[in-house]
């Protein structure tokens, strides 16, 4: 299972517009106002409840809506994938994906990236 | 009264030389004597740095006793980094009673440079203070102002960075390290002619050539790599590019660089105010009797 | 303000063996400022715990409770009882009155406390007071010397000061050149003639251990017995 937050502007539409083709069945969406407002503890508790992976889905750098909100969530995200790792579970499990809102194939990419991540470096550390 | 040979001769008004002897890491004492027979009579006066660049070397203190013992006239140099007032006086006591006279006070290279840049430092006076203090002592009375009955004889000095910045600030702080007890300075090598000659020129300006000997410092460069290197990595230096460039053109830079080295000692005692040179020759001492007579200056 | 940075984690998880309750207990004054142990970083800090403690088995019971000042005890009155291990996200002070205020209770540092310092620019702190007990800023043009020169040199600047920054770092200004300009751009430049005599440090960290008293607000006698009830 892998939650997406997903930003209004660029994400949603874009995680959406994938969905549509199928193939996506263990992906939940979270809808946020700018990826940057995605706290650390929220990543965190959604491992608890079960998450293997989360996936922070935001606008192209140069591009949020937010101005920054984008780049914040970009350092955040390293910073997470970092402390994950760190509680015992194996590497690529956070990562940010930018992208604009027509961009539903860098979304699948960045699940499958994902999935495969998980697959292959297995379960804890 | 004349305390220390240094002094005698810069009062009397000579052109003087000073060298610096870099301690040994260890306690390789007979390496420290052969090196102090071989300079023996090509400098007035020889600084002992004290843990330079903050690697730990052997103490200042000893080695200028050793080299006095050698025949040589020590200075002994003391950072700030290192020590609280309370060692400084008595090291500087006992340095006295050794028979050590000359003082040069330094602020120190800070810690994070050196072998050790873990340990806690001291900066519990800086290197103006240090002069009020030392300068307290030889007047015959410790910092706290116990009278002292048997006075440490001392000749002090400090150091001065025409290279450093502000610039415009460089000769009213040597003005301040003159008025807290500095007798003599001796300056970061000169490599830069020209930037030294305004620095003089501001100096002898304020009358503070009458107040205290400079004694301008002077490196030979084995080739434009040292050059570069003094020039990038080297904080508070002035490298010129003419300098620079000298360097890589030349066919034997070596030769180049002693070239160079000896026409700079004879432009500095044309300077007005400039009583003496100081020679730093890091890792080539040897070449420094070559330095002092081929530019004239031989004590 | 204190300016603190967060432990790695697995610093801090090395110092949870044996427990079983722990309570991340966060501040809402300088280290939530520094983004080191506020309200959220308190939370994240829990869920990490939290999670590393399902991962492995450990069965612990993670809280989180932030506070407005962990330092005062006023404020500490929730955790009164508390016997499990406190993960402390306040600074170095509060961490001791909390485990002054709990006995029972082990506090560990979740933060390393750094200095006293204030923003500066986007996300970082810069070092501006080093508590000397002996305040000499209207000498300096308001620019500490004992904080900002990495050799608190009182007769500034060294040989090391080249283009306005200093020879530790070329990230770190110098603080004399500061203090130079500065001093010109205010008029005082007769401070700039002046030798500073050696310092006296006793009121300084150097003295010992500091407990200082408010003349006017230390407790006399009726005030001790008021507060105790007689």
């Amino acid at each position: 299972m892998i939650v997406c937050y997903c930003c209004s502007r660029s994400g949603m539409p874009a995680a959406l517009l994938a969905l549509e083709d199928g193939g996506l069945d263990d992906v939940i969406l979270r809808e946020v106002p700018c990826a940057g407002s995605v706290d650390q503890w929220e990543v965190l508790r959604s491992f608890r409840q079960g998450a293997e992976g989360v996936l922070i889905v935001g606008c192209l750098l140069e591009n949020c809506a937010h101005h920054y909100g984008s780049e914040i969530a970009s350092r955040r995200s390293v910073i997470l994938e970092g402390t994950v790792q760190d509680v015992g579970l194996s590497g690529g499990r956070v990562a940010m994906v930018h992208l604009a809102e027509h961009h539903s194939y860098r979304f699948r990419r960045a699940v499958e990236d994902m999935r495969a991540a998980i697959r292959e470096r297995g379960g804890q550390a | 009264m004349t305390i220390s040979g240094l002094q005698g001769s810069l009062d009397a008004g000579r052109f003087v030389v000073t060298a610096e002897i870099g301690p040994p890491r260890s306690c390789e004492v007979e390496r420290l004597r052969e090196m102090a027979r071989m300079l023996r009579g090509w400098a007035h006066a020889f600084n002992l740095t004290d843990n330079q660049a903050a690697n730990v070397r052997m103490s200042s203190i000893a080695s200028s006793l050793i080299c006095l013992q050698e025949g040589l006239e020590p200075v002994m140099q003391m950072t700030c980094r290192d020590r609280n007032r309370i060692a400084m006086q008595s090291d500087v006591i006992g340095a006295s009673a050794l028979g050590i006279r000359n003082v040069l006070c330094i602020s120190g290279d800070h810690q994070t440079f050196g072998n050790h840049p873990q340990a806690k430092n001291v900066y519990d006076i800086d290197s103006i203070q240090q002069l009020m203090v030392l300068r307290r002592l030889r007047e015959g009375a410790n910092w706290s102002g116990e009278a002292l009955p048997e006075p440490p004889q001392l000749y002090l000095g400090a150091a001065a960075n025409p290279f450093a910045d502000p610039f415009e600030f460089r000769a009213r702080r040597l003005a301040r390290k003159a008025e807290a007890g500095a007798q003599f300075i001796q300056t970061q090598c000169v490599l830069d002619l020209e930037r030294f000659r305004s620095f003089m020129q501001m100096v002898v300006g304020m009358g503070l050539h009458e107040e205290v000997h400079v004694i301008a410092g002077v490196i030979p460069l084995r080739s434009h790599k040292a050059a570069l290197f003094m020039k990038n990595k080297v904080a508070g230096m002035s490298v010129p590019d003419e300098v620079v460039e000298r360097l890589r053109r030349a066919s034997d830079p070596k030769e180049e660089g002693i070239r160079l080295c000896v026409e700079t000692i004879q432009e500095l005692s044309g300077i007005k105010g400039v009583h003496g040179v100081h020679i730093t020759a890091i890792a080539w001492e040897d070449i420094i009797p070559r330095l002092v007579s081929e530019s004239g200056i031989r004590p | 303000m204190i300016i603190a940075e967060r432990k790695p984690l697995p610093e801090v998880l090395g110092m949870l063996d044996g427990s079983n309750e722990i309570l991340v207990l966060g501040c809402r004054s300088c280290t939530a400022i520094c983004l080191a142990g506020g309200e959220k970083e308190s939370k994240a800090l829990c869920e990490a715990l939290a999670l590393h403690s399902e991962l492995k088995g450990k069965g612990w019971k993670v809280e989180t409770l932030t506070v407005e000042r962990a330092c005062e005890r006023e404020f500490l009155d929730p955790l009164v009882g508390f016997s499990g291990t406190v993960v402390s996200m306040a600074c170095g002070v509060g961490a001791q009155v909390v485990q002054d205020i709990c006995p029972d209770a082990r506090t560990v540092p979740g933060v390393n406390t750094s200095n006293m310092g204030a923003p500066e620019g986007i996300g970082a702190f810069m070092e501006k007071c080093a508590g000397c007990g002996d305040c000499i800023l209207h000498l300096t043009a308001g620019i500490c010397p004992i904080a900002r020169c990495a050799k608190s040199l009182m007769n500034g600047p060294c040989g090391g000061s080249q283009n306005g920054r200093c020879e530790v770092s070329p990230d770190l200004p110098c603080a004399w050149d500061q203090i130079v300009m500065a001093l010109e751009r205010q008029g005082r430049t007769e401070l700039l003639a002046v030798n500073i005599p050696p310092r006296d440090w006793r009121p300084s960290r150097n003295g010992g251990p500091r407990r200082i008293v408010n003349p006017e607000a230390a407790a006399g006698e009726a005030q001790r017995a008021w507060r105790e009830g007689r």
